[in-house]
């Protein structure tokens, strides 16, 4: 029987190449991958920043992010990037009404997230990052794009007081960053309890 | 014997401690530092001087010491010049004496002592400089031998390092009383706070004295401020850490020894970690140092600081010696003799150098102990330790004494270190004779003893005020915190610097056998400044850099030259405060963390599979896959290129540079950038193209597909994507902002895989879903669009080659990466596709005359290139004009060809130099070079690519490619730098 396209079926795998996606445990620090997010790099036409704020109130509920920070409504997240530049999650495909106001970019794959979250997530951080994720300095809805041991990263701050912070990187220096990660959490929190590498 | 007090001190009776020295087993306890722990046990010959191997013991009780360096540990984990005085004591710690042979006690060295006289400071300048050629060879090689310190293990140290950023309102340097007060007082207004210190023990010279401070011991108040503030959220205690520099914009680096006083660390942790501090305001609290005072012979075993003596009493119940006399020209020398006395030593005697009515109110301090005013020491008499001391007395007889210890107190000098980082110079104080900080960088404030306030009343008052104005800057409400009460006794100095009375050596420098004597001979010489005098001596320099000579010897210098202290200067100091170990400076950068690596999509597979891998930039890419039978990777190269001659082969090739371009203008802004017109591409076409620097050389190449009207997807070279990315991105923001494009890197977006060869279609239709055409003629050479894959999973596909053969790059979205290459390889295996790695590509892609970094190695042009037709006349682009100046058409320029010996068995080897036929290889004959060999395993033989001098012209002719480095020299044939298929028939089939 000939093959078909359907039998050389494609299988999606995680941003670190695990099936279901990495997660490590240490004492008061928790990092996982987050799966099944869609990821866009957005750029706004020079004058057109009031159209695209009302677009993404419009169509997707929220107000655009001053600098610095990030909103979400809806399942959507949209974070300043730099100025007329966003970063774009999602669990799903974007309002396409949204092309109208910007110029979009898959990077679905190609940027990895991971949620770390607990008690000694700064003393964590703190080793690899050069921003200062202090509540007072960074709190809740903060975020910023900051080199991570080398490796470009984008940080936003979930819940200061649970110390969760969402950071996306880069796919192809994925395992790199969790190699610094699993080895920070060690230094800070002692040796795994479960997961991690 | 144990010279352990039975009683005080801040060590732990109850935990004891075994430890070696020079391979004996002694006792210490916790708390001790291996300094103190050595004192205990009795002894006192710590070490050997770095020229003359003088005998020298232990002389400072904190980071100032030059005499007491040890080896700490063993193999790998061997640390040379550590200081014996910061060295927290574990149960376990191995330490060794340094720069000695074969033994401590006898130095075989020692000789060079007597040879003071010709060795002197200056003696290599003048007496190694005949015969020239001696130096390297025979000078250079002894000299080294003989001095240094300690030895480096030569193994790579094995231990972990990390580094951390610390941000804070207030950065508090030192826990001293000042520093205690001043992290108070901040803390409690709710001030982030961190409060560093390179001791074990918060308290700084607190733990050394024996005072009060509200009525309660000064420890203990340290103690009880110190878990204060431990209990406090808003504040981080970090002890065993040194901040050592100070940088602008309030950054400070520090080192954390984290496991040093461990006897086995926790895997886990790192042995230190290098902090960068962001502080929005630093208080500096560091306190101050003792400084010696020179005469005959101090730098016997015995002769130590008074503060360090009292530290040693007060903090670690350990007495120095067993008779102790105290030298002092200041009020604090005398709180020496208190606490001896009071600790139930014995103390033979204080010499102050004041007359008598200016000590009189001190003189119940020192209770029957003979005391001589107006007098000083003139000599320390002993060998290996100090035996006796002479006094010259007010009268000025000499009066010898027994004694085992001898206190000296030159006065203190604040720990300006820090202040003058940033270039501040500190400035002269006549009443406390020291140096204090001069003008301060922004948002430093200092306090204490290192602000010459040397009352601990002063301190904790300063501290306080410190930390209020700090706040105030701050906009932080301040908090209540008094001052408690304490002592603020008159410091009372009249600074002694050298007693002119001894005859013989006086040592300023010890840890560099600087005397003063040869501060006057580098007077003599000229060398009268003090950076001068520093180098021609070496006063200073090493580990503790001068903290304990610098002072002295200027002094020295100004009653030469007869000018102030003040005008005679300092030298400058230069970070570090304290020796730092180079692996906390790379930090987890070493070995495989040396910097981040990058993955393709298809590592794990290639991995599966026998592939090698080699860096390229920060990607790791398989280079060949190793088959069965195969043991060298020729032969895995020449089976793989032949494979895609033949059949079809796949390689990842996501790590080229890919960047999405959108916008109204994004065809206007890549005719800017490339030399070739992309506006006019076709939506579903790809165009090769070339982008020049501004000064007109090429700086990098690739392609441009257009996917839609406004969208352009272009790839760069691996090694500059980076490079091209910051470039468009500058050409976007800085040169034409007018323009509406947009862009934005998709390299990690795409796991892309190129199959070549000449079943590369068959491959493909098995896997291109059934609605895609991609014939030959519905997607000719250069075509490019969105397809779907395998039932319906997104991809894109190029028609593009960079071996020659008919090819194609596909796209899938980097999760399917692993698991396309799984299906090429399945759908292939009919036509037994084959892996290929970077090897392989280079044959193919020189075989084809293809560029790489090789040939574009910033200085070539795309004429030189072959690619002068790629520069459209009919619009500018970036590095146009720069490259129509004249050197750059010249017509006799080094131009791109081709190379194949003339003997198909020479192997050509890259870099050769041409050389015309029957000419010497010398610069003035070089015609070109050769940049790209291979071994052809289609034609069979070394081809190569190279530049030479009207290459396109000469095809045919004969030259020579003299490689010196590998000893070759070659008659090769200037060829066409297109070996195969030069027709480009087959990408086209």
């Amino acid at each position: 029987m000939p093959d078909t396209q359907e039998s050389f079926a494609l299988k999606a795998r995680t941003g670190l190449n695990h099936d279901h996606g990495f997660e490590g445990k240490w004492e008061g620090f928790d990092a996982r991958e987050i799966t099944g997010q869609r990821v866009w790099w957005g750029s706004v036409s020079r004058g057109g920043e009031a159209a695209f704020a009302k677009a993404v109130d419009k169509h997707l509920g929220l107000a655009a992010p001053d600098a610095g920070r990030f909103a979400e409504a809806g399942g959507f997240r949209l974070l300043w990037a730099g100025e007329r530049q966003f970063f774009l999650t999602g669990g799903r495909d974007y309002p396409a009404a949204l092309e109208s106001a910007a110029w979009l970019t898959d990077q679905t794959d190609g940027w990895i997230g991971i949620v770390v979250e607990g008690a000694r997530s700064r003393a964590v951080l703190e080793k690899l990052v050069g921003i200062d994720l202090h509540p007072a300095s960074f709190p809740a809805g903060s975020a910023a794009r900051a080199p991570f041991e080398g490796m470009l990263a984008v940080m936003a701050c979930e819940d200061a007081h649970a110390g969760r912070f969402a950071i996306h990187f880069q796919r192809s220096s994925a395992r790199s960053f969790v190699d610094h990660l699993c080895h920070a959490a060690a230094s800070a929190c002692g040796p795994a309890l479960s997961g991690g590498h | 014997m144990s010279q352990r007090l039975s009683t005080g001190g801040l060590i732990d009776r109850t935990r004891a401690m075994s430890f070696t020295f020079d391979g004996k087993r002694l006792d210490g306890l916790a708390g001790d530092t291996l300094a103190s722990a050595l004192l205990a046990n009795g002894v006192r010959l710590t070490g050997r001087s770095f020229k003359y191997h003088r005998p020298r013991g232990i002389l400072s009780a904190g980071p100032e010491e030059p005499n007491a360096l040890v080896e700490i540990g063993k193999g790998a984990r061997r640390d040379p010049n550590t200081r014996a005085t910061v060295a927290e004591l574990y149960d376990g710690l191995e330490a060794t004496s340094q720069n000695r042979f074969p033994s401590l006690a006898f130095d075989l060295m020692a000789v060079n002592d007597w040879l003071s006289p010709f060795i002197g400071a200056g003696f290599y300048y003048k007496t190694f400089m005949w015969p020239a050629k001696f130096w390297e060879k025979v000078y250079e090689p002894i000299i080294r031998r003989a001095a240094g310190l300690g030895r480096l293990s030569g193994e790579a140290d094995p231990d972990p390092y990390e580094k951390a950023t610390a941000f804070c309102d207030i950065l508090v340097i030192g826990s001293g009383p000042a520093g205690l007060q001043a992290a108070l007082t901040a803390a409690r207004s709710g001030a982030r706070v961190v409060l560093a210190d390179e001791d074990f023990a918060f308290g700084g010279r607190l733990n050394a004295e024996a005072m009060e401070i509200a009525r309660t011991p000064a420890a203990q108040w340290a103690q009880h401020a110190v878990a204060e503030l431990s209990a406090m959220a808003n504040v981080r205690l970090l002890p065993r850490t040194t901040v050592f520099a100070s940088y602008d914009s309030g950054t400070y680096a520090a080192l954390e020894k984290v496991t040093d006083h461990m006897a086995s660390a926790p895997s886990h942790l790192p042995r230190q970690i290098l902090w960068r501090i962001v502080a929005k305001r630093a208080i500096l609290a560091a306190g101050a140092i003792e400084r010696p005072i020179a005469f005959a012979n101090n730098d016997r075993p015995g002769v130590m600081l008074a503060g360090a003596v009292r530290a040693y009493v007060n903090r670690w119940s350990v007495s120095p010696g067993k008779s102790t006399v105290v030298f002092t020209c200041n009020n604090d020398g005398w709180r020496t003799a208190r606490d001896l006395i009071a600790a139930g030593c014995a103390v033979e005697a204080v010499v102050d150098s004041r007359p008598a009515e200016e000590i009189s109110a001190l003189r119940e301090m020192a209770g029957d102990v003979p005391v001589f005013s107006r007098a000083k020491i003139v000599n320390a008499k002993g060998g290996r330790e100090l035996e006796a001391v002479t006094i010259l007395t007010a009268n000025g007889k000499q009066v010898t004494l027994e004694a085992d210890c001898l206190a000296v107190s030159g006065g203190w000098n604040p720990a300006v270190h820090l202040t003058c980082h940033r270039r501040s110079q500190p400035v002269w104080n006549d009443t406390i004779a020291a140096f204090v900080p001069g003008d301060l960088p922004p948002g430093m404030l200092v306090t204490g003893a290192a602000n010459g306030a040397f009352s601990t009343h002063s301190a904790l008052v300063q501290g306080g005020e410190a930390a209020a104005k700090a706040l105030a800057e701050l906009g932080i409400k301040e908090g209540r915190s008094a001052v408690p009460d304490s002592e603020d006794a008159p410091y009372g100095i009249s600074p002694l610097w050298h007693v002119g009375e001894s005859k013989g050596r006086a040592w300023l420098d010890f840890q560099n056998d600087v005397t003063v004597k040869d501060v006057v001979q580098s007077r003599e010489e000229g060398f009268r400044s003090v950076e001068h005098m520093k180098r021609y001596t070496t006063l200073g320099m090493a580990t503790d850099q001068g903290k304990t000579s610098n002072v002295p010897a200027l002094a020295v210098m100004a009653e030469l030259t007869g000018k102030t202290i003040a005008q005679t200067g300092t030298t400058i100091f230069r970070p570090p405060y304290t020796p730092v170990a180079i692996s906390a400076f790379t930090g987890r950068a070493m070995g495989r963390e040396y910097r981040p690596f990058r993955l393709t999509p298809s590592h794990d597979w290639a991995k599966e599979n026998g592939a090698s891998f080699t860096e390229a930039g920060l990607w790791l890419r398989a280079e060949w896959y190793t088959a069965r039978g195969e043991n060298n990777w020729r032969q895995s190269c020449d089976r793989e290129a032949l494979a895609v001659r033949n059949s079809v082969g796949v390689a990842d090739v996501s790590t080229l540079g890919k960047i999405d371009v959108k916008g109204r203008d994004a065809g206007l802004f890549l005719d800017r950038i490339y030399t070739n017109t992309m506006s006019t591409l076709a939506v579903g076409k790809v165009r090769y193209g070339l982008m020049l620097r501004e000064d007109g050389f090429v700086m990098d190449d690739g392609t441009v597909a257009r996917l839609g009207e406004n969208h352009f997807v272009i790839t760069t070279t691996t090694a500059n994507a980076g490079l091209v990315m910051q470039h468009v991105d500058y050409c976007s923001q800085v040169h034409w902002p007018e323009l509406d494009v947009h862009m934005v890197s998709i390299t990690d977006r795409w796991a892309q895989f190129s199959i070549a060869g000449p079943r590369s279609r068959d491959v493909l239709l098995k896997l291109v879903d059934k609605e895609h055409d991609i014939s030959n003629e519905a997607f000719g050479y250069m075509a490019c669009g969105g397809i779907s894959v395998c039932g319906g999973v997104p991809a894109r596909l190029f028609r593009i080659s960079f071996s020659g053969e008919l090819a194609y790059e596909i796209a899938v979205s980097a999760a399917y990466g692993d698991s396309l290459v799984r299906a090429i390889m399945a759908a292939g295996s009919e036509f037994a596709i084959t892996p290929y790695g970077l090897e392989a590509l280079n044959v193919l892609r020189i075989e084809k005359g293809h560029l790489t970094g090789n040939e574009l190695t910033g200085q070539v042009t795309a004429a030189d290139v072959g690619l002068g037709k790629m520069v459209s006349p009919k619009k500018d682009c970036i590095g146009k004009a720069m490259s129509q100046r004249p050197a750059l058409m010249e017509p006799d320029r080094m131009v791109l060809a081709g190379f194949r010996p003339v003997d198909p068995n020479s192997a050509l080897s890259a870099g050769a130099h041409f050389i015309g036929l029957g000419k010497p290889a010398v610069t003035a004959n070089d015609e070109g070079w050769m940049t790209s060999v291979c071994h052809s395993p289609l034609l069979g033989h070394s081809i190569g690519l190279g530049f030479i001098r009207n290459g396109p012209q000469r095809h045919g002719e004969r030259v020579r490619a003299v490689d010196q480095v590998r000893g070759t020299d070659i008659e090769v044939e200037i060829v066409s730098p297109h070996f195969h298929d030069p027709q480009g028939e087959r990408l086209r089939a």
